[in-house]
C-alpha cells in the first residue's frame, strides 16, 4: 500500500472573480504503513489536500495514485477509492444520526454492501478498537454519550469500513486532557492493528513529534516541507514564520541550547528532555 | 479587595428535557446529579483565573450562571452586586460581565466586522457617535483596526475570535469571561488570542479564563480546578499543578514544565515546586549548572 501525488493543482472558483489557489504543484510518497503528520495554519491548504486524497475533489491538474489506482483518472470507481480510504473530518460527532450506536456504526460498512453477519462483525470490532465496550453501549443512543465518547464512535463509523488509508483532521480538536490522550492512543493502537497508513492533521506538535514518521508542512498551498520529525521541528525559525511552533520539548531544549549548554539536537518528547536534562546537571554534581 | 462575582453556595441542576441543552446534560438531569454542587468562591476585581477541568466537570455551566445565561436552582450569584435572579438588572449584569464562546463561527452575526462590533453597543441604544468611538477602540484593542470593513468569513480563526472579543469589549464590560476561545485555533491564532487576553487583562479588565491549556492557565493569577460540579483546587498556578497526581486523579494534565521537573526531581534532582513555566524552567537549569 502506498500512496503517489503528483504534481497536484486546485483552483478554487476558478475563472470567477473570487478564484483563489488552494494547491500549487504538490508533490509526495507515502509508503506502505507508515504514519504521517500534517500541519500548517488554517487556511494553508491541509483539508483541500485532504479531501483530493478521498476523491471529494478533483484537481485542476496533476494526479493522485493510492495503492497503484490512478483515483484522479477519469472514470475511476470511485466508491472503490472511498471504501480503501477512510476521511474523518473534524468535529466527526456532529455527523452521528443513528438510533442507536450500533446502526450508527453499521451505516459504513452497510453501505460497502457487505452482509448482515460481516457488518455486525466490523461494527463489533470497531467499537472495540475505539475502546468501548460493545456490549454496554451498542443499543444506547450516540447522542447520550460524552463528547469524547462520541467523536470515538464516530471514528468508529470509519474505522469499521477497514480502509488501507485512515485520514483524520484534527481529531482532537475542543476535548479535554484525558478524552485527547484516549483518542490518540485508540488511533496509535488501530494503525499498529490495521497496519493501515495513517495521516493525522493536528495543531498539537507535541503528538505529531511523538506519533509520525514523517511530517508535511503546508502554507500558502504549497508543501513546504517534508521530512522526519527532527528535521522539521529543528527548524524553529522557519516554521516560526509560518505561525507554527514546535513541541515543548524542542522548544526547551532550543532555549537552553541559545542559553549556551550543551544540549543536543533532536530532542522531541518529554522523555528524551528528561534523559538529557538529568545528564547534563548530573555531570556535574 | 473589591469582589465583582460573589458566588454564594450555588447549585445548578440542569431540568430533565430542558430546551437546548446537551443530552449528556439531559441525563444528568434524570439522574438527579448536580451540574454545580454547592459551590462558592469570590472573583476579585481586576483578577486574572484560569477554571480547569475535565468535559462535565461543571465549568461552562459555572460561567453561565455569572452572566445570567443560567438561574442558580439554589444559592446566589452576585455579579457587582447585582442578584443574577434580579431581572431588572439583567443587562447590568451582562455588560458587566461579558462573555466569549468556543467558535467564533457561532457568535458572528453581521457580514462586516465593524457592524458585528458595534451590534452589542446598538442593543444599548447608544447614540451612534459614542458606538463609532467604541468601535474603533475595541478593534485597536484586539489589534483588528485596519480590518473593519472587511468581511469576517474571509478571516482566520484567530481573527475572528479576535473580533469577537472586541464584541464583548464594546460593551465596556469589567469582566470578560472566556469559554474555550482557543479551543478551534491554530497555534498562531491562540498566540495572538491570550495576548489579547493579557493585554486586556493589564487593562483592568477582570479574565475568567476556561481551558483545557495547561500552559494557558499557568500564566493566570489564580487556578480553579472543577470535577463533578465542585472545586477541588483553588490557588496560585504553582500551589494548584504542584499537587500533580491529584489532577491526573481527575484525568487533569500539568503544564509541560511541571511534568518535567516532577520527573527530574523523582531522579533526585532538586527543582523547587513554584516552577509552573518553561522560561522558569529553562532559568533554573541554567543556573543550577
Amino acid at each position: 500500500m502506498s500512496i503517489q501525488v503528483r504534481e497536484l493543482n486546485y483552483i478554487y472558483s476558478k475563472g470567477l472573480p473570487d478564484q483563489s489557489v488552494a494547491l500549487k504543484d504538490v508533490s509526495f510518497e507515502i509508503g506502505d504503513g507508515e504514519f504521517v503528520g500534517i500541519i500548517g495554519h488554517t487556511g494553508s491548504g491541509k483539508s483541500t489536500l485532504l479531501q483530493h486524497l478521498d476523491g471529494l475533489l478533483k484537481p485542476t491538474s496533476g494526479t493522485v495514485v493510492i495503492n497503484g489506482t490512478e483515483i484522479t483518472a477519469p472514470g475511476v470507481n470511485i466508491m472503490e477509492v472511498r471504501r480503501r480510504t477512510g476521511l474523518v473530518f473534524q468535529y466527526p460527532e456532529y455527523q452521528l444520526f443513528e438510533e442507536t450506536v450500533e446502526k450508527d456504526v453499521a451505516f459504513g460498512p452497510a453501505n460497502l454492501g457487505l452482509d448482515e453477519e460481516e457488518t455486525a462483525e466490523r461494527v463489533r470490532e470497531a467499537i472495540g478498537l475505539v475502546r468501548m465496550d460493545y456490549d454496554e453501549v451498542r443499543k444506547k443512543s450516540p447522542f447520550d454519550l460524552s463528547g469524547g465518547e462520541k467523536r470515538r464512535i464516530a471514528i468508529a463509523g470509519v474505522i469499521a469500513m477497514k480502509p488501507d488509508v485512515l485520514i483524520l483532521d484534527e481529531p482532537t480538536a475542543g476535548l479535554d486532557p484525558k478524552a485527547h490522550k484516549d483518542i490518540l492512543e485508540m488511533i496509535e493502537k488501530v494503525h499498529d492493528h490495521e497496519n493501515n497508513i495513517t495521516i493525522l492533521v493536528s495543531h498539537k506538535m507535541d503528538d505529531i513529534a511523538r506519533l509520525a514518521d514523517k511530517v508535511l508542512v503546508m502554507e500558502d498551498g504549497c508543501l513546504v516541507m517534508n521530512g522526519t520529525p527532527e528535521e522539521i521541528f529543528s527548524q524553529r525559525d522557519k516554521l516560526d514564520s509560518m505561525g507554527l511552533n514546535i513541541p515543548e520539548a524542542a522548544l526547551l531544549a532550543a532555549e537552553l541550547r541559545e542559553r549556551g549548554l550543551p544540549v543536543r539536537e533532536g530532542i522531541m518528547t518529554i522523555e528524551q528532555a528528561e534523559e538529557e536534562i538529568a545528564s547534563l546537571i548530573g555531570e556535574r554534581r | 479587595m473589591e469582589k465583582i462575582i460573589r458566588i454564594e453556595n450555588l447549585i445548578f441542576r440542569y431540568s430533565a428535557g430542558g430546551e437546548g441543552q446537551p443530552a449528556a446534560d439531559a441525563a444528568a438531569a434524570d439522574s438527579g446529579i448536580n451540574a454545580i454542587d454547592g459551590v462558592s468562591i469570590d472573583i476579585e476585581k481586576g483578577s486574572f483565573t484560569a477554571v480547569i477541568g475535565r468535559n462535565g466537570s461543571g465549568k461552562s455551566t459555572l460561567a453561565k450562571n455569572i452572566n445570567a445565561l443560567l438561574l442558580p436552582s439554589s444559592g446566589v450569584v452576585y455579579v457587582k452586586d447585582y442578584d443574577t435572579r434580579d431581572e431588572e438588572h439583567l443587562w447590568d449584569i451582562r455588560q458587566t460581565a461579558g462573555m466569549v464562546f468556543q467558535n467564533p463561527d457561532n457568535q458572528i452575526v453581521s457580514s462586516i466586522v465593524e457592524d458585528d462590533v458595534a451590534f452589542g453597543p446598538e442593543n444599548l441604544g447608544i447614540e451612534p457617535e459614542m458606538i463609532r468611538e467604541r468601535v474603533e477602540e475595541s478593534l485597536k484593542a484586539v489589534n483588528m483596526g485596519e480590518y473593519k470593513k472587511k468581511a469576517p468569513h474571509l478571516l482566520s480563526g484567530g481573527q475572528k475570535q479576535r473580533i469577537a472579543i472586541a464584541g464583548a469589549v464594546a460593551m465596556k464590560p469589567e469582566c470578560i469571561i472566556f469559554d474555550e476561545p482557543t479551543a478551534m485555533l491554530d497555534p498562531k491564532g491562540r498566540i495572538e488570542v491570550m495576548e489579547i487576553i493579557h493585554q486586556l487583562h493589564s487593562e483592568g479588565i477582570t479574565v475568567l479564563l476556561i481551558t483545557h491549556f495547561m500552559e494557558e492557565a499557568a500564566e493566570a493569577e489564580r487556578v480553579i480546578i472543577m470535577d463533578e460540579g465542585k472545586i477541588k483546587l483553588d490557588g496560585t498556578p504553582a500551589q494548584v499543578f504542584v499537587r500533580r497526581d491529584e489532577l491526573k486523579k481527575m484525568s487533569l494534565d500539568v503544564p509541560f514544565a511541571v511534568e518535567l521537573a516532577h520527573r527530574l526531581r523523582a531522579r533526585g534532582i532538586d527543582i523547587p515546586e513554584d516552577i509552573v513555566e518553561r522560561k522558569d524552567l529553562v532559568e533554573y537549569i541554567c543556573r543550577y549548572r
